[in-house]
């Protein structure tokens, strides 16, 4: 009897964490989709900011390059100098952005407590690269005598951009935007 | 003996002892009620914990996909973008020797593609993920809203646009209103369009 009454209380304490694990099983489990789903969205949302941004420059200075070496080449005196700067500043800029990496470079494998430093390095060199390549474009962009593009890191344009007359002003973070989204996911 | 009693053998109120009491018993309707209360609420808080769980342990992996398969047409885009820009700059500034109509044109030409290019939506160009559409439409159907993205400003101003497109009508009514075509194709006709208008303005 007393046997049987052990039986009965372990069954209805253990009911208790029974559900719970049962119903914590089938919420992982559809947690584990949505958590994807929402991930690939987010990342899809980040890319396209960081590289339309990116490939923004990347083509502007392509085009620059493309008319000055010809010029430069011709060696007209009195203009070398500043094409041959300006050209410059433009074959800086594609050489930085190559160096931009096209994938987020976090580690997803999970037991990586010793490269939490490195990351958090990893995460300080792209905001200084991305500062560096907004830089090296400003620099360009006043070598041409022409004006920068609107930063859209944080602000989203409404309207069609309108090519050279686009207004000078700068607004927008640099580093801290990029710096939230990463470090909200490393978990 | 027979079990349970006859009822016409004996006075009912001297009866009750012989019979399982049904208040607290198995029988009992209240004791299902309040067994089926508090699984749900164990099952429920297990539930709510395995999603944010499950949802943490994938989050990462799913970002870095999507980062990673996004990256190439979003640099394109922005290439495009920048090309067009320069391509207009450097015309303008050039003192080109040939008639004023045709250097009318070719501006023309530009302004019209840094338009097209300005119009480019994020979600028109990269592809949607079927997955998720998938399963929305399976397990979420309807209102109960699967799990949308947090709001932030950004997002709020994306579905502004969207909105304000919509009702805008018919000039952007038809590019939207056919099926999404294909990203791809449309940044490479794009990307032949822009090659054309460079040698043109290059040349000079």
């Amino acid at each position: 009897m007393n046997e049987g009454e052990g039986d009965v209380l372990d069954e209805i304490t253990n009911m208790e964490s029974t559900f719970y694990q049962q119903g914590y099983q089938a919420g992982y489990d559809h947690g584990k989709l949505h958590g994807l789903f929402e991930g690939r969205e987010l990342g899809k949302e980040k890319a396209w900011e960081l590289w339309e941004e990116i490939g923004y420059y990347e083509g502007w200075a392509g085009t620059y390059v493309d008319l000055l070496e010809g010029k430069v080449v011709e060696g007209r005196e009195g203009r070398k100098g500043k094409d041959a700067r300006a050209l410059n500043h433009a074959q800086v800029l594609l050489s930085l952005i190559q160096s931009f990496p096209t994938t987020n470079p976090t580690p997803s494998q999970p037991n990586n407590t010793i490269t939490d430093e490195p990351k958090a390095e990893a995460d300080l060199d792209l905001a200084n690269l991305i500062s560096n390549i907004r830089a090296r474009y400003k620099l360009l962009c006043s070598s041409l005598n022409v004006k920068p593009r609107l930063q859209v890191a944080q602000i989203v344009e409404v309207d069609p951009r309108s090519g050279a007359g686009a207004s000078g002003v700068d607004g927008g973070l640099d580093g801290p935007v990029k710096g939230v989204d990463t470090s909200q996911l490393r978990f | 003996m027979a079990y349970p009693p006859m009822l016409s053998e004996i006075e009912e109120d001297e009866d009750d002892w012989l019979e399982p009491p049904i208040q607290g018993g198995i029988d009992d309707p209240l004791v299902n009620q309040e067994f089926n209360r508090l699984s749900n609420k164990f099952s429920d808080a297990g539930y709510r914990e395995g999603i944010t769980d499950g949802k943490l342990a994938t989050l990462q992996a799913g970002f870095d996909e999507g980062f990673a398969s996004s990256v190439p047409l979003s640099r394109r885009v922005g290439s495009l973008r920048g090309k067009a820009a320069a391509l207009l700059a450097i015309h303008l500034n050039s003192t080109s020797p040939s008639s004023p109509h045709s250097s009318k044109d070719l501006e023309e030409s530009l302004r019209e593609t840094i338009k097209t290019l300005g119009r480019l939506k994020r979600d028109e160009i990269l592809p949607e993920d079927k997955e998720r559409i998938q399963h929305d439409k399976e397990e979420h159907e309807g209102n109960e809203d699967g799990f949308e993205l947090d709001r932030n400003d950004k997002r709020d101003m994306e579905d502004l646009e969207n909105t304000l497109e919509l009702l805008g009508g018919s000039s952007n009514g038809g590019k939207s209103g056919s099926a999404k075509e294909d990203g791809e194709a449309v940044i490479k006709g794009l990307e032949d369009e822009l090659k054309e208008l460079e040698k043109a303005v290059l040349r000079r």
